[in-house]
């Protein structure tokens, strides 16, 4: 695996990209393995730990991820530059509140518009974190059932087959009672107590 | 209940099942009835979420396998380069290492001297905790007890263990249960349980108990993380252990990254810390256990001793035997509040034992 020097979107990086955006597992372990040191270079330089450096670097590679999911978004730069970009501005945006100033070498313009970027992804993460949330406070279970139904396109006969119900209209009350908690869950944050570990 | 079919409507909606009259009649009811319009887009906006935190959840995991792959990987390929290295220069290093061995040999001999002169001043302590020491001290003030001559259960020392997964195996420090007889765990959640020495490491003052007990109830989960990577100086740990009846928690700092003497396989900590402290988990601000307690220096104030975790991890991926392997946790993060300390102090708790030692 070699990188072009020129940051431009090279043969191979084009290749990796079409890979990450179908979650190829050999093209994720490619990129994890060659962008994952300079990352932690970064973060360790500018006084991160290591596990700092693998949670910004994990970010910005599921920002990147989900940003190629999207279909008008365009990456114009090589997948080093990018994530290199937005780690730094993850880390950036870790020691604000104490306005460090952040020690770089490499890199000294950003290739694309990442102030918009990171703004818009937010929103997305922070609805997302949110239905992770929901997702746990839900429990069993309704979770596996939703899942099932929604994500794995399983009929309602065979969830109920699946989790025991007598019929697939007992099935689907319960389908609606858990989408209808979900729902209260995700958009009004419905506390419940503290989830057993 | 109009809801149930208002969602079943919505459910064939998003998997293309409805027929076009559907299509038409739906379209109509969302240009008259704007609460239904947007019930539906909720609908949606919920359903899209659903999906794509799955996805991200899968992500993440795959993210996770690859580190720690990428983490084992890593020392394997120095040992390659080191090999290579080694055949390269083998007569070379043959006459450097004889080289050194005559003046490390002298060195050794003088430094034997010269501390045969001096009285050794710091002297390293195990912290497990002597009953019967206690005892005697306790019957000095209760001595209206002093006949009762029923056996004591509280086992001949105490010290602290904790699960390191969900099939029971509890890890503890070795100096602990050398003597043993037979092993008590004992906890709020679990109550009293017994347990059985599987295996020990002298060198690292490791010991793996497992519990066989029918009264054990095996949690689903078990959310205790073996740091793969070191600490540095100055992170902030706490640890929990028994050196009394009840769960004592305490506070410090990794002031060292070497242990008793220069110990590289162990941590300095400040931190206060009693007999009965052996075996507890070292634990930083993030959750993750970076070490196991095991002792202190007397003659220094606040200067404890952890082994460090990456020790902790090769301890428990050796096999017990060739059919039993242990499964180690990996997870991105701890599954409990890490921001709320005696919340996060709670969750812990539940898989932090005393372990009851007879001999």
């Amino acid at each position: 695996m070699v990188w072009n020097k020129k940051d431009s979107i090279s043969q191979v990086d084009s290749e990796l990209v079409e890979g990450l955006k179908n979650s190829q597992s050999n093209s994720i372990k490619i990129i994890y393995n060659t962008c994952y040191p300079v990352i932690k270079s970064l973060v360790l330089r500018n006084s991160g730990t290591e596990y700092e450096a693998k949670d910004i670097f994990q970010d910005s590679l599921i920002l990147l991820f989900e940003k190629l999911q999207q279909p008008e978004f365009r990456l114009r730069c090589s997948i080093k530059t990018f994530i290199y970009a937005v780690s730094k501005r993850l880390w950036l945006k870790r020691w604000n509140e104490q306005k460090v100033k952040i020690y770089d070498t490499q890199f000294e313009t950003e290739p694309q518009d990442m102030e918009n970027l990171i703004q818009s992804h937010e929103n997305h993460d922070l609805a997302l974190s949110k239905m992770m949330h929901a997702i746990g406070e839900l429990g069993e279970p309704c979770a596996t059932i939703l899942k099932d139904f929604y994500l794995r396109d399983l009929t309602m006969n065979d969830i109920a087959a699946k989790f025991g119900y007598t019929n697939s209209e007992n099935a689907k009350t319960q389908k609606y009672k858990c989408l209808q908690r979900l729902k209260k869950l995700f958009f009004y944050g419905e506390q419940e107590n503290h989830a057993e570990l | 209940m109009k809801m149930i079919s208002d969602f079943d409507l919505f459910d064939r909606f998003i998997k293309n099942q409805l027929s076009p009259e559907e299509m038409t009649g739906l379209n109509r009811r969302f240009a008259s009835d704007p609460e239904f319009k947007k019930s539906f887009d909720e609908y949606l906006d919920l359903i899209d979420n659903l999906k794509k935190s799955d996805i991200r959840a899968n992500l993440s995991l795959q993210l996770e396998t690859i580190h720690a792959e990428m983490m084992r990987e890593k020392p394997a390929h120095k040992n390659r380069s080191f090999t290579r290295a080694l055949k390269l220069h083998s007569s070379t290093m043959a006459v450097a290492a004889s080289v050194t061995i005559i003046v490390l040999a002298a060195f050794i001999l003088t430094l034997n001297y010269i501390n045969s002169l001096r009285t050794q001043e710091d002297e390293f302590i195990r912290l497990r905790r002597e009953m019967a020491q206690i005892r005697m001290s306790q019957r000095e003030v209760v001595a209206t007890l002093r006949d009762s001559k029923k056996e004591n259960p509280e086992g001949s020392y105490t010290g602290t263990g904790f699960l390191v997964n969900k099939d029971g195996y509890v890890l503890t420090c070795y100096h602990l249960v050398k003597n043993e007889d037979s092993l008590f765990l004992r906890n709020t959640r679990f109550g009293s349980v017994k347990a059985y020495l599987i295996k020990y490491d002298l060198a690292s003052d490791l010991a793996l108990l497992h519990i066989r007990d029918s009264a054990f109830l095996a949690p689903r989960q078990v959310p205790v993380f073996i740091n793969e990577i070191e600490s540095m100086i100055g992170e902030k740990v706490f640890t929990l252990g028994y050196p009394k009846y009840d769960v004592v928690y305490s506070e410090g700092v990794v002031s060292s990254i070497t242990g008793y003497q220069g110990d590289t396989t162990s941590y300095q900590v400040s931190l206060p810390l009693n007999p009965g402290n052996s075996g507890g988990p070292l634990i930083n601000e993030a959750g993750y256990i970076i070490g196991i307690v095991n002792g202190k220096n007397i003659t220094q104030e606040g200067s404890a001793f952890a082994l460090k975790s990456t020790y902790l991890r090769n301890f428990l991926e050796e096999p017990i035997d060739s059919l039993t392997r242990i499964n180690i946790l990996s997870v991105r993060k701890p599954a409990f509040p890490v921001q709320n300390r005696p919340l996060m102090i709670k969750s812990l708790s539940d898989y932090i034992f005393e372990v009851k030692v007879f001999e």
